[in-house]
């Protein structure tokens, strides 16, 4: 049995006194998309922030590769090769898109690999050859997203961590957003991706899991999960505000019963 | 029509100097949102630094730039090491204007404690001496070597930010602390090398201050009014707005001085900040932060 490339066991994470995660596990095989779905508040950007480093678990841990990176700076894992996009807007809007990227290799110290990691990026993001003199803040919201998605393939990462990609974009620009997750993903990159869009995160995805109040309620394929009539009720469609697929599941059997 | 031209002239050259200075005055609050009231105390010591070089070692002031900017980036880095890092992030913008207000104080009371309180001047060979240009327009070699010194430095202080891997890793965190942070850069670090440089840039510049005018320890409360009122005529922030406004606000007070008198001279920098503050609050090439009225 192959080891995961990233296996999340049991972590409890908060900040200050409140706790949002409350015992999350999930697992992610090399190359896999997951997308991480569920109400606001649920604790799926504090995921991605345990994985990368940004807020230390208080307890629990994390495997890359099998190997502990628990309660690591976003530095240490930056050099392991796990890359965390923040759900703001992550780039540099006062420095040219070609510095973005070079910043992006900030810890390699090759300039030639840095050199050849952006031609590669620009087989699959055409758009920072284009247009790599202009000021990303010039960039319209997809664009920027797609320079972003290219920069983390500077690092040639094991895992990216996505958070809301698509968040405040309009249709055209998401459509922009998702075609590129897609083109990571037919890359074989492994991510974990945190998607209000449910449908469209979970169509890009292997896998999909939902979390509500800080614990894993589903998992399983992407697909199951599209099709998962709770799921689709509440996260795929019209749904009542402050519903749970907990909340509905016992609703259903107090029907039944 | 004379005069005016000679007070433009002085203008400009002075102008160059304030904006070395504020130059890394407003480094200092794009890398650390903190408002550095201790810059105009570390320009006096930088100084007090060029007169001890010059009256015990024979140093001229412009060659001892070379000793004192790399003393005064250690200095700086030191200052950042024990008063602000240690400051709560909460809590470390408030409370930066306290601390730096109180390294001030130490600073002065340094100063005061080494030098006295007796103003000082550094008169050199050239000090006195100017050369005429065109119809009779008189250009000291101080203020000339003083301008073109400062304007040389602020190009190495843009080649730095500008084209190397430090000084991007300065503009990112500058930009957006937490991507630097998500991509590798130890924004601690950084704020420090950010402190350091700072300070540095302003310290080349008291160096061409004692040479221009006298000094006292006490003289940095009127330079850190004067350095203020530049960075947010500027934009706070804004190492090209701070060029600028250094430039124009010389302009303007050495004009005043020649067309009305030196007493009007003082007091435009201020009349210039509060003019910036009522119409356009984020100064001349600042931005007004998200949210704000």
């Amino acid at each position: 049995m192959t080891t995961p490339r990233l296996e999340i066991k049991n972590i409890i994470a908060g900040y200050g006194a409140g706790l949002v995660l409350k015992g999350v596990n999930l697992e992610l095989q090399t190359g896999e998309v997951m997308c991480l779905i569920g109400p606001n508040g649920a604790g799926k950007s504090t995921v991605l922030k345990t994985v990368s480093g940004l807020l230390p678990p208080r307890e629990g841990q994390i495997l890359l590769d099998g190997e502990d990176i628990t309660g690591q700076t976003p530095k240490a894992n930056l050099r392991r090769g796990v890359v965390h996009v923040p759900q703001e807007r992550s780039l540099f809007p006062g420095m040219t898109l070609w510095d973005n990227l070079l910043m992006g290799g900030y810890l390699i110290r090759d300039r030639k690999l840095i050199l050849s990691r952006i031609e590669e990026a620009a087989h699959l993001f055409p758009i920072i050859r284009e247009r790599q003199k202009e000021h990303a803040g010039s960039l319209s919201g997809g664009e920027q997203k797609q320079v972003e998605l290219a920069r983390t393939l500077l690092f040639d990462p094991k895992l990216i961590l996505l958070d809301e990609p698509s968040i405040g974009l309009d249709p055209k620009s998401r459509r922009l957003v998702f075609d590129a997750i897609n083109g990571l993903a037919k890359a074989g990159r492994t991510i974990l991706l945190v998607e209000q869009n449910a449908r469209s995160g979970l169509a890009a995805s292997d896998k999909g899991a939902v979390l509500e109040t800080g614990v894993v309620r589903i998992v399983g394929k992407a697909s199951d999960l599209l099709e998962n009539p709770e799921v689709a009720k509440l996260y795929l469609g019209a749904a009542g505000k402050n519903t749970t697929v907990k909340a509905v599941s016992e609703k259903a059997k107090e029907g039944r019963s | 029509m004379h005069v005016l031209i000679q007070g433009l002239i002085m203008g400009v050259l002075t102008g160059g100097v304030y904006a070395l200075m504020a130059s890394g005055q407003t480094l200092i609050f794009g890398v650390m949102k903190v408002v550095n009231l201790a810059q105009g105390a570390f320009v006096i010591a930088s100084a007090y630094l060029t007169f001890s070089l010059f009256t015990q070692f024979g140093i001229d002031p412009f060659v001892s730039i070379l000793i004192t900017t790399p003393l005064m980036f250690g200095i700086g880095m030191l200052a950042h090491w024990v008063f602000l890092r240690p400051l709560r992030k909460e809590d470390a913008v408030e409370l930066s204007i306290l601390v730096t207000f109180a390294l001030a104080l130490l600073v002065e009371g340094l100063l005061s404690v080494t030098y006295r309180t007796t103003y000082r001047s550094i008169n050199n060979t050239y000090s006195n001496k100017a050369f005429l240009l065109g119809d009779g327009f008189s250009i000291p070699y101080v203020r000339l070597y003083g301008f073109f010194i400062s304007i040389a430095l602020l190009l190495v202080l843009y080649f730095v930010l500008q084209k190397t891997k430090f000084g991007r890793a300065i503009r990112a965190t500058v930009q957006n602390p937490q991507s630097a942070t998500l991509l590798g850069v130890d924004s601690t670090r950084v704020k420090a090398y950010g402190f350091g440089l700072g300070i540095a840039t302003s310290a080349a510049s008291g160096s061409i201050f004692g040479l221009l005018y006298p000094f006292n320890s006490g003289s940095h409360y009127d330079l850190i009014s004067r350095l203020l009122s530049v960075v947010i005529l500027g934009g706070l922030g804004s190492i090209g707005g701070a060029v600028f406004a250094g430039i124009l606000i010389g302009v303007v007070s050495s004009v005043a001085a020649v067309v009305w008198s030196p007493t009007w001279s003082e007091m435009t920098f201020f009349i210039v900040l509060l003019l910036v503050l009522l119409f356009r609050p984020q100064g001349m090439f600042g931005r007004l932060e998200r949210g704000a009225a």
